[in-house]
């Protein structure tokens, strides 16, 4: 079962924390579909967050149809997100570019902040 | 999901209990000595050698038993009637200005009690405490004194009248609602106290004041005799040729003493006449005494309540 | 739930209403009327003018659907942590809920053979919730509920209160002085400022209500001003938006509840503001 860290001095609304944590564990397969994801009773439980907080990510993780709810049982995941991307060549061509990135000199920094440009042009729309 | 459910009404009583254990076994130990007490003394007025005319006849050492048997019940007879009452006017004031004092009261309000259940509860069960206590100890004091040697004592002299009758124990439940109302209206436990026992005290000499109108006085004619010594005395004095009663008239300072015809003309009376209460009216006055001081007490209790409500929704 | 009362001098004019299901963070400075307020809204007072009804009905009637706990944390220091825990059980026949009880109460390390007397401030604290949550009540009324408590104690005490306020549907106001104890677990905002609601309303909805501006003029009309002040050749100014905000002429930006709770403090002048939910409406009865 996933664990939610809330951390109140992002900034980040907390339930956009626990949209992005869920997704994070998606695509990292830490949960998978059919998964249980913890009750709101759960999580405010252990995270002394709103209950309402809680139900608005799980409703915004369902309206990307990500999870669903099904009645008196819990929010169980639909799909899994980028297991795909993980596996996919482009990962491999990622992770061929960085290496010729540092052996090419250039710091982390540097190749973080190259990253960061290149995606912020591609994905302009601020997609999730 | 363990739900523990409990009647209501036990709930509370059962709560309160165990809340004031201590000072209830505290109660239940001083009646159970104030009882052994009475019993030594019991069997003290039943040593033969107590009866009247062996005193003085046969020595010093019967005398003194006899003496001190008469102390030691009019002593009794002294605590019966006022401890109780003292220690139900402090347990009003304690049990109830405490909790007000430190907040506690309103634990139970914040639970499913409200205020007036609350008082209901706190107040019921030390009544019943005290009222069975105070009730066995008069009860056996009446024993004692009934079954002990005669010392003479006048049934109607006020520690007497409370400890062997029925109003000993309603007495004790005004103090305690005089507690419980003092507590209210000072919401601290030493003022309410000392309101309490004030009160008490005031209860105690209006009664012993009034006592004696509680009933229509009988007269009796003729001189002084001893069977007044076992009375209630009001008045006493000579009626004139006119028939009037003139109080106070006597013949203390006869120059002839007992020579009694003399003393009544010297006042141009025709006779001696005394109000009293014979034995006769010793239930009535106790009967009707009970009933004015337990509505009294209903009374106070009332007050009690009217005050809690209305600082409170 | 709605109340409504006058109280010369610790509370005046308060009327609003709290949607049932929230968790309400009642926020003020010292001697606000905060206790005072939970106390009416709990029964333990009676107020001097006006009503108050909490649950659809007056406290006094509320009483055994209202968990209360009091600042000073009442409770009677003879008896031990479970002797407590069981007066709870008799005290709300068939409405006791001992595990919850116990979890409050006893946390990792509380001993229940223990005298109340002997426990800590912290520990009396978990005790008094313990009665309160045990109770499993419509609406708790929490005074102060986290102030003694220890960090780690606060974070398991806080998840306790809200898995059984959202288990139960319960409503629950709890006070502080310090938002940052509540602000992330609570949906509702009651702002009371000397005896007055200041704010009142959905977290969010106060929230974006507001808009700092930052610009040359030093008019802000037609925006209702909170409070306002110069920075460097500019003005800028905390207001609550009328109509469309002109973001040429105006930098803006969105204020911290921290900024706005202390704008309506300082600024007592200011409108009380209540959003949709929690204004008050004579005509319409309670339904929570």
């Amino acid at each position: 079962m996933i664990e939610y860290r809330i951390d109140r001095r992002t900034g980040v609304a907390t339930y956009l924390q626990i949209v992005q944590q869920t997704k994070q564990a998606l695509r990292l397969g830490l949960l998978e579909p059919g998964d249980r994801l913890p009750t709101a009773r759960e999580v405010v439980e252990a995270t002394a967050i709103n209950p309402n907080t809680v139900l608005k990510a799980y409703r915004e993780l369902e309206r990307e149809g990500l999870v669903e709810a099904r009645r008196g049982q819990g929010t169980f995941v639909r799909k899994s997100l980028g297991a795909a991307a993980a596996q996919s060549p482009l990962a491999g061509e990622l992770a061929d570019w960085m290496r010729r990135a540092r052996t090419g000199g250039l710091a982390r920094e540097d190749v973080a902040a190259l990253f960061n440009s290149a995606l912020e042009r591609e994905f302009t729309e601020g997609e999730q | 999901m363990t739900t523990l459910s409990y009647s209501p009404r036990h709930g509370l009583i059962r709560a309160v209990l165990r809340l004031h254990r201590v000072p209830l076994w505290v109660w239940t130990m001083m009646v159970i000595a104030g009882a052994s007490g009475l019993v030594w003394l019991h069997q003290l007025g039943q040593e033969p050698a107590l009866y009247g005319e062996s005193c003085g006849a046969t020595g010093l050492l019967q005398c003194a038993t006899e003496l001190r048997y008469g102390s030691t019940e009019l002593r009794s007879a002294q605590l019966v009637a006022w401890l109780p009452c003292g220690i139900a006017a402090c347990a009003g004031a304690a049990l109830i200005g405490r909790e007000l004092e430190h907040g506690t009261a309103a634990l139970a309000w914040s639970q499913s009690v409200s205020p007036a259940r609350w008082l209901a509860a706190k107040l019921a069960v030390p009544a019943v405490a005290l009222l069975g206590g105070t009730a066995a100890l008069t009860l056996m004091f009446r024993w004692v004194w009934v079954s002990g040697p005669d010392g003479g004592v006048n049934r109607w002299n006020s520690e007497y009248f409370h400890a062997a009758g029925s109003v000993g124990p309603v007495y004790v439940l005004l103090g305690l609602a005089l507690g419980a109302l003092a507590a209210l209206l000072t919401r601290r436990t030493l003022p309410a106290t000392g309101l309490a026992l004030t009160g008490m005290a005031l209860a105690y000499t209006l009664g012993d004041q009034a006592r004696s109108s509680l009933w229509p006085a009988s007269e009796v004619r003729g001189p002084w005799g001893p069977a007044l010594n076992q009375v209630d005395q009001l008045e006493a004095g000579m009626i004139t040729k006119s028939g009037e009663h003139v109080s106070g008239l006597a013949c203390g300072d006869q120059a002839v003493p007992g020579d009694l015809a003399a003393c009544l003309s010297n006042h141009g009376a025709v006779d001696f006449y005394a109000k009293v209460h014979p034995t006769s009216h010793y239930w009535p006055i106790q009967l009707v005494e009970t009933g004015v001081v337990l509505t009294l007490a209903t009374a106070v209790v009332a007050a009690a309540f009217w005050v809690l409500r209305r600082s409170l929704p | 739930m709605r109340y409504g009362r006058r109280r010369d001098p610790v509370l005046r004019d308060c009327s609003f209403r709290l949607p049932a299901g929230r968790i309400c963070a009642l926020i003020g400075p010292n001697g606000a009327g905060k206790s005072t307020l939970l106390a009416l809204a709990a029964g333990m007072l009676r107020p001097t003018q006006g009503t108050v009804r909490a649950l659809g009905a007056s406290p006094a009637e509320s009483r055994s659907r209202i968990g209360y706990a009091a600042q000073t944390r009442p409770l009677y220091p003879q008896l031990t942590v479970a002797a407590t825990l069981r007066l709870g059980a008799e005290l709300n026949p068939g409405r006791w809920d001992q595990e919850v009880a116990e979890r409050v109460a006893f946390g990792t390390d509380l001993d229940p053979s223990a005298r109340i007397r002997t426990l800590s401030g912290g520990q009396r604290t978990r005790v008094a919730l313990a009665l309160a949550l045990g109770k499993r009540a419509e609406l708790l009324l929490l005074d102060e509920p986290m102030a003694d408590l220890d960090p780690v104690a606060r974070h398991q005490l806080m998840g306790a209160l809200l898995a059984v306020a959202v288990e139960h549907g319960t409503s629950v106001v709890m006070s502080s002085h310090v938002l940052a104890e509540l602000e992330g677990a609570c949906d509702h905002l009651l702002l009371l400022g000397r005896g007055q609601i200041r704010l009142a309303g959905d977290s969010e909805d106060v929230l974006t209500a507001h808009a700092r501006l930052t610009g040359a003029s030093p008019d802000f009309a037609p925006h209702t001003v909170v409070e306002s002040g110069t920075t460097g050749r500019g003005h800028t100014a905390l207001v609550r938006p009328q109509g469309p905000v002109d973001a040429t002429t105006w930098l803006v930006e969105q204020p911290s509840m921290e900024e706005l709770i202390l704008a309506h403090l300082r600024n007592p002048g200011a409108p009380a503001l209540f959003t949709g939910s929690a204004s008050p409406a004579p005509s319409q009865e309670a339904a929570a």
